[in-house]
């Protein structure tokens, strides 16, 4: 017994891995395109995940992709040694309020002012799911957002390690004199001119005017003494800051300090060390140094400086010969627009002339529309036309004129006609005036100063309070445009009897309601 | 022009003719009471669009005056052809 099931579930399994076999075979394409489906699936939700992997500093920050929406941005500083990741607020992201040493991030509604750096944002595209970046200067609005900032100190990370936040590359730019050596040996302006460069108004720059003084022992051997002689503190405060606003925005800012206000005299021949001294974002201190002897000037400078004029002369010549080029070209486009100018008002009264000689031919034309024959026949009907038919509002005017006239005479006699006159003009205003608005105006009726009925208003449209019995209304007006159109069939109908010949409508009507004759009445 | 002048004509003999009657007119009460009748009834002849649509109304009305029309037009112009010589009736 037991045998006979094994061997029949045997069949049964052949039976259906040969029907499996088979399906697959017919259905190969099928079942191939939905693997690869599948797969494609698989792969892409793989990919994206992957991309929307976000490690800061070794904590994984990916789930944040998925509380971000379209056009949303989160923004990513360096603010000295630390990196600031800034989301904005949501109370979904109030999962991220961890502190595990080097990376924080916290919820943070009144957070400080994150400086004059630039900022990498990255803005979240939803369709594409990705972050496209730019850069962006600082942002005050911040102050009066809630916003998560993430702090990290080595720096943010995607999940394959690789730089996420990249620093923006700002070449650092020492601050410098910018009087020439031959104008600081001379003093040939009264003021030496300091420029920032990548130092900002708030750091301090020091400048201080150092002269030499040497102390020469004899076989090549000296010292120098350096004495200082002015020293002073550059920035934004100092009485020597200047600078350039457009908008109300700060545009451009340097230093000037004047000779009067150093108090010190030059000596010819002395070497002087014109010096900046400031203190860099590692906390290094830096100098830039100008060693100039007073009152002398090498030859180098002096073949500088001839060059400087040579070239100088050369470009003021150049503009020069550019601006009369330009002006002579000029003059030439104006002269050149002149002369078309003319040329095509000539072209035009050569053209109204041809114009007017060809009219006049057509007038002698036979074939042309304006032979003159065709106009004057033209002119001979339109005055038998004024001869025989009225102007348009003569029979109103004329009409009118006559009632009132005959109004005035026949006076008590009259008034049927116009009263009839009146009813006839009010019924063809009415025809013309039917509209929906079903208003009944009723007014104040009063009997010996006693008002019996008040003025009252019925709109009947306010009976149709609710959608069903709207329905039941747009039906009744069906069946009322129904038995209107009837009515003007039969009418039809009736006309074309009465003139043509024929049967009316209730005469066809009788026949079909009286009692079909049998045979045994015709018998 | 012709025309305008013979009904202007036509005017003038009239006034003319009846330059020497001078009858009075009817009572303003009676008028005005009248006046007020009419109005009273055709201002309020738009509820009558509640019963039935407007441009229905107005189609079926032009098109049934003109059939009444036709046909009283075609009997007279029918009896003046029977008055022509020209027909063997």
């Amino acid at each position: 017994m037991n045998k006979i099931v094994i061997l029949y579930l045997c069949k049964k399994l052949s039976d259906f891995l040969h029907g499996l076999k088979k399906k697959l075979k017919d259905n190969f394409f099928i079942l191939l395109g939905l693997f690869l489906f599948i797969f494609f699936i698989f792969i892409t939700t793989r990919v994206n995940a992957a991309s929307n992997t976000l490690i800061v500093d070794g904590y994984d920050m990916s789930d944040v992709y998925t509380y971000f929406n379209e056009g949303e941005s989160f923004y990513i500083a360096k603010i000295g040694s630390s990196y600031r990741l800034v989301v904005p607020q949501n109370t979904s992201y109030r999962k991220y309020v961890v502190n595990d040493g080097n990376c924080i991030v916290y919820a943070n509604s009144n957070f400080s002012y994150l400086g004059g750096n630039n900022y990498k944002f990255y803005n979240y595209n939803s369709s594409t799911k990705k972050f496209v970046y730019g850069w962006t200067g600082a942002i005050d609005a911040w102050h009066s957002k809630d916003c998560i900032v993430a702090y990290s100190n080595n720096g943010v990370y995607n999940k394959d390690h690789k730089t996420f936040y990249a620093e923006p590359s700002v070449v650092f730019v020492e601050p410098y004199i910018s009087n020439t050596d031959s104008d600081l040996v001379n003093q040939g302006t009264n003021r030496i001119i300091i420029f920032p460069g990548s130092i900002d108004l708030n750091s301090s720059i020091r400048f201080y005017i150092s002269r030499y003084d040497k102390t020469d022992f004899g076989d090549d051997t000296f010292i120098y003494d350096n004495v200082v002689l002015f020293d002073t503190a550059l920035n934004f405060g100092s009485d020597y800051y200047k600078s350039i606003t457009e908008g109300g925005v700060l545009s451009e800012f340097w230093y000037e300090v004047p000779y009067s206000s150093m108090n010190v005299s030059f000596e010819k021949g002395q070497m002087y060390n014109f010096c900046l001294s400031y203190t860099d974002s590692s906390g290094e201190v830096c100098f830039v140094n100008r060693n100039i002897v007073m009152g002398s000037i090498s030859e180098t400078d002096k073949l500088n400086d001839n060059i400087n004029k040579g070239f100088n002369d050369l470009a003021t010549n150049m503009d020069k010969n550019t601006s009369e080029i330009i002006a002579s070209n000029e003059k030439t486009q104006q002269a050149i627009k002149e002369q078309t100018s003319a040329i095509e008002e000539n072209n035009k009264t050569n053209k109204n002339i041809f114009e007017k000689i060809g009219e006049m031919l057509s007038y002698i034309n036979p074939f042309s529309e304006n032979f003159f024959v065709y106009k004057l026949i033209e002119l001979l009907l339109e005055m038998l036309k004024s001869l025989f038919i009225p102007s348009d509002n003569f029979f109103n005017d004329w009409l009118s004129d006559m009632n009132d006239y005959f109004s005035d005479r026949f006076g008590i006699i009259y008034y049927p006609f116009d009263l009839i006159i009146d009813f006839l003009t009010r019924v063809v205003d009415t025809c013309s005036n039917v509209s929906n608005n079903a208003v009944l105006n009723v007014p104040d009726f009063n009997f010996m100063g006693v008002t019996l009925i008040h003025s009252f208003t019925f709109d009947f449209n306010s009976l149709l309070v609710n959608d069903g019995l709207k329905t039941v209304y747009n039906i009744y007006l069906v069946v009322v445009d129904v038995i209107l159109s009837l009515m003007l069939v039969n009418l039809a109908k009736n006309t074309f009897a009465e003139v043509f010949g024929g049967r009316f409508s209730d005469e066809i009507i009788s026949d079909m309601t009286r009692s079909p004759k049998t045979n045994n009445d015709k018998e | 022009m012709i025309i305008e002048a013979i009904i202007t004509l036509i005017s003038v003999v009239f006034k003319v003719l009846f330059a020497w009657i001078n009858l009075p007119q009817v009572p303003t009460e009676i008028v005005t009471s009248i006046d007020t009748y009419l109005d009273l009834v055709f201002n309020n002849l738009t509820f009558l669009g509640f019963f039935f649509r407007p441009v229905t109304f107005k189609i079926v009305a032009t098109s049934a005056i003109a059939l009444y029309l036709f046909s009283k037009l075609y009997k007279v112009t029918m009896w003046i052809y029977h008055k022509l010589p020209l027909s063997s009736n």
